[in-house]
């Protein structure tokens, strides 16, 4: 911003305790009165100063002494677009997530940084106004469980509905709101571009801490374990068997779920039971384990 | 409810696709031959690819795998389909149940799939009663088991997987001649995977290597694979131009050149640390190795000449014809 070293002067004068005005800003950077006054109301209002005209000395002061200018210079309308897009970032499934989780962690702190080597590799998101100032009030209607009046642009036509919204995601390049309607019914999300426009209510929410919106998955998926069914000497206690997850399958025998074969099958060998019942390849991997054993114990290899 | 275990060996000596494509085409009788000839003839032997901090992934970063992949089964004149994609793609569930029907039907016909491991390895069989494939993966004779539902998913944000079908035959000198385009095409693309600049390929991959060992900031297990898989490739290549030299006149100068070529990097371990038993470069080495290297250079540079002449004498018209798709832009 062009006034930064003019509110920065400001600044100093009043904490020097020489009560300066907007005449002396003017004078002191030739420029107009009209001008100084729109710094010195820059300052009150953006930055909130607390600034405290005293007739006496003609001047100002800061009623609270404490007060500290701000490090960045940062409007309430560029905060919010800030916010948006870490928001954006945060969400943002790439190849690279240490180095887009980075970017959202610095816009989200208003850093105004430039991100990192990945810069040049991320995503660019449209920052459309008319979506952050819906987004920037559905945050207010989350936040306050504050039930919205939405006219929304389905496929098949237009809708007038009131939602009590729970959460901003996004997904697929698109913005959403997830919601549940204002008196009973599933959990939906509505796209942020097709609201029309929207009204937030006076009334207030009950926050159903039950189910939780059914997301896609972000991210690749988990490994499933192997299973194997083992009949054990006795009943476990619990629901592991050596530190490996079970699950009763019945009749004594057992579902135990693991990763990695050779370190199972290294506890077969150790622990304690009476058959395996499954895999067929585990049976198979055992057998040919045992006899290599076997093959060394009475020298034959 | 059916099991199919196909009996192959997959032994890790080569690039792993290259390893794993002779298992299964020897394996099925679609090639008879050493591995050389398969690697040299696929276009696999020519192929050099070096990341400017020498890591190791980079010797499989040769490009869009599809596409290197089926040029080799293309000039090898056998029939293929790959498929691959993202795990983190919301679609990957159905592609990955799509792919497990169509490699078990394949190994109903007897065929065998490459699969990425990674590296990639061999799907030689499977159970449904398990739910399981059997993978051999080149260094054990045991093969590793992967679950139906975990096809695809492995350390790597990627999954891949290919299959092979009928054969036509395809004259010798054909595909030696389209080995060697396929070798200058490789020698003349400095980049593999763009817009990623961080791999070089062909002769630029020379002058990241050198540049890597100069500057001292490499991974050194890195640095001993890719020059482990180069050296290998190379003999690869001069295994297969002494069998074919005699189908141009004015090969046996490039046939100079690779045998100059292996001769100056000598024996495998002669770089390597063997006092420790580590696989890395002792740091004494690295000038004598960077002359070699820049000698490597300047007789591979001199081959792919021949190699130039020898392509410009006859016609390409796969290269000449202005396709409708592929490498030219729409008109």
């Amino acid at each position: 911003m062009s006034n930064m070293h003019r509110i920065h002067w400001f600044d100093q004068r009043i904490r020097g305790g020489h009560y300066p005005s907007s005449k002396d800003l003017a004078l002191q950077f030739e420029i107009s009165r009209r001008q100084a006054q729109r710094d010195i109301e820059y300052l009150a209002v953006s930055l909130r100063a607390p600034l405290l005209y005293i007739a006496k000395y003609r001047g100002y002061c800061y009623e609270d002494r404490t007060y500290v200018l701000p490090h960045l210079y940062m409007t309430e309308e560029e905060k919010s677009v800030l916010k948006f897009l870490a928001r954006k970032y945060g969400e943002y499934s790439s190849d690279s997530p240490s180095g887009v989780q980075r970017v959202a962690h610095l816009l989200g702190r208003f850093a105004g940084e430039e991100g990192g080597e990945d810069s040049r590799r991320l995503p660019f998101f449209e920052a459309d106004p008319r979506l952050i100032q819906i987004s920037q009030q559905l945050s207010f209607a989350i936040s306050h469980r504050r039930v919205v009046h939405l006219h929304y642009r389905h496929e098949n036509g237009q809708t007038r509905e009131n939602v009590c919204p729970v959460r901003l995601l996004s997904q697929y390049n698109a913005d959403y709101v997830a919601a549940y309607g204002e008196h009973g019914g599933g959990r939906m999300l509505y796209r942020l571009d097709r609201i029309e426009n929207l009204h937030i209510t006076g009334r207030i929410f009950e926050q159903d801490d039950g189910e939780e919106v059914p997301l896609t998955k972000a991210g690749p998926p988990g490994l499933k374990p192997f299973t194997a069914r083992l009949k054990l000497n006795s009943e476990l206690q619990g629901d592991t068997w050596h530190g490996y997850k079970a699950r009763s399958a019945g009749d004594g025998l057992y579902d135990i779920e693991f990763y990695d074969a050779d370190a199972f099958l290294q506890q077969l060998v150790l622990g304690s039971w009476q058959r395996l019942e499954s895999p067929k390849w585990l049976k198979t991997k055992l057998q040919n384990r045992c006899e290599q054993i076997l093959r060394c114990l009475y020298g034959e290899e | 409810m059916s099991e199919v275990i196909l009996e192959l060996e997959m032994k890790r000596e080569s690039k792993s696709f290259t390893d794993s494509l002779y298992a299964i085409l020897t394996g099925a009788g679609l090639f008879s031959g050493p591995k050389y000839m398969l690697s040299a003839l696929s276009g696999m032997a020519s192929i050099f690819s070096v990341h400017e901090r020498l890591l190791p992934f980079c010797v499989s970063a040769y490009g869009e795998w599809g596409t290197v992949h089926k040029r080799a089964a293309d000039n090898l004149g056998i029939f293929t389909v790959t498929d691959a994609g993202r795990t983190r793609h919301p679609t990957f569930k159905s592609y990955q149940q799509d792919a497990v029907e169509w490699i078990k039907a394949s190994l109903d016909r007897g065929l065998a799939a490459v699969y990425w491991l990674p590296e990639f390895g061999v799907i030689h069989g499977y159970d449904d009663a398990d739910r399981i494939f059997y993978v051999q993966d080149g260094f054990s004779s045991e093969s590793r088991i992967v679950l139906y539902d975990n096809f695809g998913i492995n350390s790597t944000p990627f999954w891949y997987a290919q299959i092979f079908g009928g054969k036509v035959d395809i004259p010798v000198k054909d595909m030696t001649l389209e080995a060697l385009r396929m070798a200058l095409d490789d020698w003349e693309t400095p980049y593999s995977v763009p817009p990623d600049r961080k791999i070089a390929s062909g002769r630029m991959a020379y002058s990241y290597y050198i540049s890597a060992l100069e500057q001292g900031d490499f991974d050194a297990h890195g640095a001993v694979y890719i020059l482990d898989s180069f050296r290998v490739s190379r003999n690869e290549i001069m295994l297969f131009l002494q069998d074919t030299a005699i189908l141009f006149p004015g090969l046996n100068e490039a046939v100079k050149c690779y045998e100059q070529l292996v001769c100056n990097f000598g024996a495998p371990d002669r770089w390597v640390d063997a006092e420790n038993r580590r696989r890395a470069w002792s740091p004494h080495v690295v000038p004598a190795l960077v002359d070699i290297l820049k000698e490597a250079e300047r007789l591979e540079e001199h081959a792919m000449r021949i190699f130039k002449k020898i392509s410009g004498q006859y016609p390409d018209l796969s290269r000449s014809t202005v396709p409708r798709w592929g490498l030219h832009s729409a008109r």
